[in-house]
């Protein structure tokens, strides 16, 4: 059973919950019967297979459907790193006691931050899993400069993504190294930042759904659905806004600025704040842009983690528009900056 | 209000486990969009989801009252709440009503040239056989790029790819390579010469040899691989359509 402080909190955060739920007009007031219920699954089933028998046949033009299929993918891709991730944010604010935080992490933010940094190593995934888990990890009690720290790390610098890098760049180690310590340096100094400048009122702080007296178990299926279905909407947007630059960018016209070294660090920065692409994929990307000098490549794949439109969706959804109106730009340009001064170092 | 809105909730939630299953478990459509390998996460997640959407259901029915009411309370506003949960609709609409299929010609055509990663087991290829040798595109590709007169010099191979139509006349074999999903995909060509070109997006088998570089330039100076083909015929769609 949930402790009192719990308690409390879901009465403070119930004003916000609007936000966070769907819209009222989903429902009616009459209580759902269960038969209509079942209908309503029936309608939905029966629409989607009318469309599949008749619609899917008639779209043929092959940008629609290029459009189609990398939105799709791009869905499909990120939906398992997201069940996961709210999975594992909803077992943190329902299993994970929040005295556990307050043993494990140093007490001063400060501290605080380069531990959660490195403790992003333990999340194996991309970027769609650590938004919800550094939500959870704030209604938990961890201050939210750890959270945002391990946030920006987790998904750069876990050993999948280390080996698939080291894979994209066969013979190169120093390419992995450079994106381990590039990547790390702005996860910690963004954290730094938010503990000195940052004020409450930018986060709205993730609510959790009322869960007082709630079973731990029924806590963690209410957080998961909430935190999956708000989520999951603002993945989608990201995707969308993927998948149609995918498109309407031709390709080749960004291997055009290559030659101009700060204006190819620049590209391939902006690009990867585009493209959206998992980071565990990115290498691989990025490592066939041939044109392209070592310090643009890596700016690339530090930036990719940290920034990109599917991740800027989420954390509107999950920490307010204006958190990532302010979040956004400064990891962007810190991301930018470390990268050229860490290439500029290491490769 | 809030009784349907949990409905509903339970319902998208639902709605999207099955179609994640519908493409992973049910058929072989999510090989359109990701690597083959990606099949057991996509299960697990449309199973958790479903599990968790029928858990949510069964909980609701049996006590409809426990919560949720509060919570309407708590939330009697107007509609201003986030429209955006709704579009977790549009993907699953996607796939229903698009059926989007796999990357085609269209893009091949449209995506500049790429220098393909990975490393190619030059081991399978250190025999040599008069028979065609069956090999990946990427494979190929990467030998040529790298300048292996070695392994491709008189050496038939058989390539499987679409047919990609060229600008200048002629025709490409192309075939993509993903690492990860279908936006990350390099597109392969390989210039085909010898026999005239099926209509485009046709899968096709062609074996022959590889043509060097007439000017010594390497693919990754623009210049797509050759093969001159002695075989060609029409083959159905792969189950796996990329590399």
């Amino acid at each position: 059973m949930p402790d009192k402080p719990s308690g409390a909190a879901s009465v403070v955060l119930a004003h916000d919950e609007d936000e966070l739920f769907p819209p009222p007009s989903w429902g009616r007031r009459e209580q759902p019967s269960r038969a209509g219920v079942l209908w309503a699954l029936v309608a939905v089933a029966a629409a989607l297979a009318a469309g599949r028998l008749w619609v899917a046949p008639l779209i043929d033009a092959p940008a629609v459907q290029t459009w189609a299929t990398v939105f799709v993918a791009i869905s499909v891709q990120a939906l398992p790193f997201l069940v996961f991730g709210v999975a594992l944010s909803a077992a943190i604010s329902a299993f994970v006691p929040a005295s556990f935080w307050m043993r494990a992490l140093p007490r001063r933010p400060a501290a605080a931050v380069p531990v959660a940094g490195v403790a992003g190593v333990v999340l194996p995934g991309c970027e769609c899993a650590s938004v919800p888990v550094a939500g959870g990890l704030m209604t938990r009690g961890v201050p939210p400069a750890a959270a945002l720290t391990f946030l920006l790390a987790a998904p750069a610098i876990n050993p999948v993504v280390l080996v698939a890098t080291a894979v994209a760049f066969p013979g190169r180690p120093e390419m992995v190294a450079a994106r381990f310590v590039a990547s790390l340096s702005v996860a910690v100094v963004v954290g730094w930042l938010w503990a000195r400048f940052g004020r409450a009122g930018w986060l709205r702080m993730p609510a959790r759904p009322a869960t007082a007296g709630e079973g731990k178990w029924e806590v963690f299926r209410r957080s998961m659905e909430h935190d999956f279905l708000h989520a999951g909407g603002f993945l989608v947007v990201g995707a969308l806004a993927a998948a149609t630059l995918k498109v309407v960018i031709p390709g080749g016209w960004i291997a055009a600025v290559a030659d101009t070294p700060w204006l190819a660090v620049l590209a391939l920065a902006l690009l990867a704040v585009l493209l959206s692409i998992c980071s565990e994929a990115d290498a691989f990307v990025v490592a066939s842009m041939t044109e392209f000098s070592p310090v643009a490549k890596l700016a690339f794949l530090v930036v990719g983690p940290m920034v990109d439109l599917k991740l800027i969706a989420l954390q509107v959804g999950t920490f307010g528009r204006g958190f990532a109106a302010r979040f956004a730009p400064v990891t962007f340009g810190l991301a930018v900056g470390v990268s050229a001064l860490v290439g500029w170092w290491l490769l | 209000m809030a009784a349907l809105s949990r409905t509903s909730q339970n319902l998208t939630v639902a709605v999207v486990g099955a179609a994640l299953l519908w493409i992973s478990l049910f058929s072989q459509a999510f090989l359109n969009y990701v690597r083959p390998g990606f099949r057991p996460f996509l299960i697990a997640a449309g199973g958790c989801l479903v599990v968790l959407a029928v858990v949510g259901a069964i909980r609701h029915w049996r006590d409809p009252a426990a919560h949720g009411d509060g919570h309407a309370q708590a939330c009697g506003h107007g509609g201003h709440g986030p429209r955006a949960a709704w579009l977790i609709f549009l993907p699953v609409l996607t796939i229903f009503f698009i059926a989007p299929p796999a990357l085609g010609s269209y893009t091949a055509t449209r995506d500049g040239e790429r220098e393909v990663l990975g490393r190619v087991d030059e081991s399978k290829y250190q025999k040599r056989s008069p028979y065609p040798m069956p090999m990946d595109v990427w494979e190929f590709y990467t030998l040529a790029r790298d300048g292996r007169h070695d392994m491709l010099s008189g050496q038939p191979v058989e390539l499987t790819g679409i047919v990609v139509p060229r600008e200048e006349g002629g025709w490409y074999l192309g075939r993509f390579k993903i690492f990860c999903c279908a936006a990350d995909a390099a597109a392969l060509r390989v210039r085909i010469h010898g026999k005239p070109s099926p209509p485009a997006d046709t899968w096709v088998t062609v074996a022959g040899t590889w043509v060097p570089p007439a000017n010594g330039k390497r693919v990754s100076q623009g210049v797509d691989p050759e093969l001159s083909v002695t075989r060609l015929e029409r083959v159905p769609k792969p189950l796996e359509p990329y590399e």
